[in-house]
């Protein structure tokens, strides 16, 4: 006969540590919660901006318009940026949730913002730099990413008008797809920028810095 | 003595499983599986300590003679306290002190010899503490002998406390809650709080389950006659007190605890001591489960051989395994740093040095509401146990040995293990 002491002992662990596996689950859904509002104000965002558009063809003063739009996109891109290292966190902290629906609607959005500057660029006749940027977000690590990346961050805090856009190319997005057949991209990391220039893996800053016109 | 090829071959393995681990199950996962045996182990102690009520001290119906016996080997700065206060323990009958000088080279003989009132047993060669044991248990006149360190001061009441608990003719050993004595250092203090957890809840409840594993060295009082029946101390085995112990029970004799007799004994005073210590002591308990293992699960040693042996074990070698899985992520995260600084500079990057993020994982809450929760609920009855209060200046070493000590204690296991794997020679 088993002794009743093994019973109570399992019976116990089974309980103690589906509770404690609640705690986590609502401590991590609470996290993922406040990246899904964050996400959604980037949605937000950019059908505000598009409704600005829609209002621009009937305004009057179009450059006040614009300003808005460019101070939207300006803060928007900067939010988004800082987004991502706030998904990779959670995502590499968070136990059991699927986060793939997470980062793909984040990705959408970003890609939104993406033909926002671009719509603005040519409406608003701003001098938004544009830099898509491919890297691979699972294994096998990707080191050249982490330094293409911070070479991004520089150049991004040194001219004000560049906006990056990272894209996973391992996620199955369909547009990551599309754009990299429209670019021939096939490697990472790699880059476009505004629209023409490709870079196949990894580049430095000088070798970038002539392909942007740098303002502020 | 030099690293063999099989230690070799059984490092690189602990690895290669680690990093399969974590390849497969990802690194939380194992944790989370190593943790559920946490889990599962602390769960049983609190069943058995709930189940069964800590006993008073019985009311014995006679009071044997006891025969103290000190095992003295270079002593001098501890024997003279030991052996006068065993001398003063309280006892309702006859206490004779029987101490071996084990060929010391210090003045530890002079000193014995102006000790009134004791019987020395003087060796020529030094034959180690089980074999002085032996041989003072053939002049010993006691039913009982107790058997007392020589760097350990009993308290008064220590035998007093200790001897009810020879109920009937089954028990074998009694043992004792031991304590450092006069922790000054915050080290003696953080190994005094881990004495108190050890024998204080653990070995209590042990004794409740009749599966105590060890008959510890400082003070223990035993059957002389058990003793002699399963043939006394093994004098080639470097935890003796754990040999003795298991010897017992698979000789069908029980092992009582009693809380209630404190004894304080001298603790290593440096890092370089305590590993010492700990690497004996651990490659002793690693030998003796081994040299045991028929105890292993078998039907006639009830929770011995079905829980405390095996699920001890299985832990501290759990313990080692998540030093294993931890050294394996660190060392990924090495060569990808490395990676990253190489392809830095392949573009002539300056990049300053990169530490990838330090991510604490969630499956991390589970690791820790496990383990704090066990130690703190074992904390709290221990101290009851040992009658002594939770006082604020306990608070900084209880907080080192829930962040570091455990890591500490993880890596004498490592060490003891490979060197008994590596059948490395033994230094006390």
């Amino acid at each position: 006969m088993v002794n009743k002491i093994y019973l109570k002992a399992v019976a116990f662990s089974i309980v103690f540590a589906l509770a404690v596996f609640f705690i986590i689950n609502q401590l991590d859904a609470a996290s993922i919660g406040r990246l899904e509002s964050k996400i959604t104000d980037s949605q937000l965002s950019v059908q505000e901006s598009n409704l600005f558009f829609e209002i621009l063809s009937e305004a009057s003063d179009k450059e006040k318009v614009c300003e808005i739009i460019q101070q939207k996109i300006d803060s928007q891109s900067m939010k988004n940026a800082g987004l991502i290292d706030a998904i990779d966190q959670a995502e590499k902290s968070i136990f059991i949730v699927d986060f793939t629906g997470l980062k793909k609607s984040y990705f959408l959005s970003n890609a939104e913002l993406f033909f926002l500057i671009k719509k603005s660029n040519e409406v608003c006749n701003e001098n938004n730099q544009t830099i898509l940027y491919f890297y691979r977000d699972a294994k096998p690590l990707c080191s050249d990413c982490i330094v293409q990346g911070k070479i991004l961050d520089e150049i991004r805090a040194k001219c004000g008008n560049v906006k990056t856009f990272a894209f996973p190319i391992d996620l199955d997005l369909g547009f990551v797809e599309l754009f990299k057949t429209l670019y021939g991209i096939d490697t990472v990391p790699s880059m476009v920028i505004n629209e023409k220039n490709v870079f196949n893996g990894l580049a430095s800053e000088q070798e970038i810095m002539p392909k942007i016109q740098c303002g502020t | 003595m030099a690293l063999k090829a099989k230690t070799l071959m059984a490092f690189l393995a602990f690895i290669l499983i680690s990093a399969i681990a974590i390849e497969v199950f990802t690194i939380y996962w194992v944790v989370v599986a190593i943790t559920l045996v946490f889990l599962f182990t602390g769960s049983m102690f609190f069943f058995a300590y709930l189940e069964t009520e800590v006993p008073e001290i019985p009311k014995p119906r006679k009071w044997p003679a006891v025969s103290v016996i000190i095992p003295c080997y270079n002593s001098e700065s501890t024997i003279n306290k030991c052996v006068e206060s065993a001398k003063a323990m309280k006892y309702n009958s006859k206490v004779e002190v029987i101490v071996i000088n084990d060929a010391s080279t210090d003045s530890s003989l002079e000193i014995l010899k102006g000790i009134p009132g004791i019987k020395i047993i003087d060796k020529k060669k030094n034959e180690g503490k089980a074999a002085g044991i032996n041989s003072a248990l053939k002049i010993a006149k006691g039913e009982l002998v107790c058997c007392i360190d020589s760097d350990t001061y009993p308290s008064m009441d220590a035998l007093q406390n200790a001897v009810p608990f020879f109920t009937d003719e089954t028990v074998g050993a009694v043992t004792c809650l031991i304590l450092a004595n006069e922790p000054k250092t915050f080290f003696g203090h953080m190994q005094n709080l881990e004495y108190m957890l050890g024998f204080g809840f653990y070995q209590t409840t042990l004794s409740l389950m009749d599966a105590a594993m060890i008959t510890p060295g400082p003070m223990c009082v035993y059957s002389k006659k058990a003793l002699l029946k399963v043939g006394g101390y093994d004098e080639h085995n470097i935890t003796e007190d754990m040999e003795i112990a298991l010897r017992l029970q698979k000789n069908s004799y029980k092992i009582k605890a009693s809380h209630y007799a404190k004894v304080y004994t001298v603790v290593p005073g440096t890092i370089k001591q305590w590993i010492r210590q700990r690497l004996r002591w651990y490659r002793g308990k690693i030998y003796n489960t081994l040299k045991y293992r028929e105890l292993l699960f078998s039907r006639q040693h009830g929770f011995l051989g079905n829980f405390s042996l095996p699920f001890t074990f299985m832990l501290e070698m759990g313990s080692v395994f998540i030093l294993f899985l931890v050294a394996v992520m660190l060392l990924e995260s090495l060569v990808f740093v490395v990676q990253v600084m190489l392809s830095a500079m392949s573009i002539n990057y300056s990049l300053a040095l990169y530490l990838p993020p330090v991510i604490i994982h969630s499956s991390a809450i589970f690791f820790f509401a496990t383990t704090l929760s066990t130690f703190g609920l074992a904390m709290a009855v221990s101290f009851d146990l040992a009658k002594e209060k939770f006082r604020l200046k306990d608070i900084p070493p209880t907080v080192f040995i829930i962040l570091f000590y455990g890591i500490m204690v993880a890596l004498m296991w490592l060490m003891s293990l490979f060197k008994e794997i590596n059948r490395s020679d033994y230094t006390w």
